[in-house]
């Protein structure tokens, strides 16, 4: 398939919202594995503290987890600012452009 | 006598100061199990080049990496290096420590820095650069070479005492902070041990120290090198937190 990136703006938008999905996905899918959670039980607006009961430590691992999953590094003064599914979702597309 | 630990062969181990003394019996007797040795060193390449030379005769693999244990920049450099390319560091021997006897009234505030940035300082940045890195690694366990000294104290060796009773604290806090990724961290307390540091002592010295000894003699660095493979090894795996003295008795 090759994408038009000349005019339409309709296909890019498109695009994006793939990627912002894969992207969840592959979170979500994680955070799964991680918690040993099921995958469909977890949303954007699942808290890795109130519903997934995780300490510090945990949240440490998991962010470890993304860095290898994504390629980023997440600084750990970042970690405080993320407390749902949908934080890191946001920081990590945050990270991509 | 050298008890064999299966499950140390090719195991990644840090030890710290391992260039004479305690640490280097302690990185041969790890390099006699198969294990794979990570050393540092400070300055003297040819020097560093020899040891890892000597340890790889023994058997196991062995890797010098350049930093000195108060330099926190040249410390994670080098081992984010190291784990990056090679692979988690499981062991830890922290043993790098210096002394200096002088008497409290002479103890001047430049020598107390010095004492406690190598002794306990050191250990614990050494300890704090690798915990991401433990986190990866399995069976992890730590060693910190504290002193008979940190528990019962001795005149001349004020900050020396302070500094070893320091990692009782420290390691009994990652024990029970890491506990839970099956990390184990514990203290070895050794007593007297024939070092160059007490071949110093005079002979009538070394006598009188070795009266005050139940066993009635110096341990050897080969008999704490015994204790810290123990200690490292899964033999040792529900000991965590614990702080063991080998002294042959002096303390009891």
């Amino acid at each position: 398939m090759t994408a038009d990136y000349t005019s339409n703006k309709l296909p890019e938008s498109h695009f994006l919202e793939d990627i912002l999905m894969e992207l969840q996905d592959k979170v979500i899918k994680l955070v799964s594995e991680a918690t040993k959670m099921d995958a469909a039980n977890i949303s954007l607006n699942t808290s890795f503290v109130d519903d997934l009961n995780l300490d510090s430590l945990d949240m440490v691992e998991l962010m470890m987890k993304m860095e290898d999953e994504f390629g980023v590094e997440i600084p750990e003064d970042e970690t405080e600012n993320l407390k749902s599914i949908g934080d890191i979702v946001a920081y990590l597309k945050s990270k991509s452009h | 006598m050298i008890a064999t630990y299966s499950d140390l062969k090719d195991k990644i181990i840090l030890v710290t100061g391992a260039a004479r003394g305690i640490g280097k019996s302690i990185a041969l007797a790890l390099s006699a199990q198969g294990a794979h040795v990570v050393f540092n060193y400070r300055g003297d390449e040819s020097k560093a080049m020899s040891l890892k030379e000597e340890l790889e005769k023994v058997g196991g693999k062995a890797t010098g990496l350049k930093f000195d244990v108060t330099d926190y920049e040249s410390m994670t450099k080098a081992i984010d290096e190291f784990t990056k390319s090679v692979g988690p560091i499981s062991g830890l021997v922290n043993n790098a420590g210096v002394s200096k006897d002088t008497l409290l009234l002479r103890l001047k505030p430049d020598e107390i820095s010095s004492i406690i940035d190598t002794n306990l300082k050191g250990a614990m940045m050494v300890t704090q650069a690798l915990s991401r890195n433990f986190l990866k690694a399995e069976n992890v366990s730590i060693v910190h070479m504290s002193s008979i000294v940190g528990l019962m104290g001795n005149p001349s060796q004020a900050a020396y005492a302070a500094s070893k009773a320091g990692l009782i604290g420290f390691s009994k806090s990652v024990a029970k902070e890491l506990a839970s990724r099956n990390l184990r961290s514990n203290v070895i307390c050794p007593g007297f041990i024939q070092t160059d540091m007490t071949d110093a002592l005079n002979e009538k010295a070394k006598e009188e120290y070795s009266k005050s000894i139940p066993l009635g003699r110096f341990g050897t660095s080969e008999e704490v090198a015994n204790l810290t493979c123990f200690l490292l090894s899964r033999a040792s795996s529900y000991l965590t937190g614990e702080v063991i003295k080998i002294d042959g008795g002096l303390y009891i």
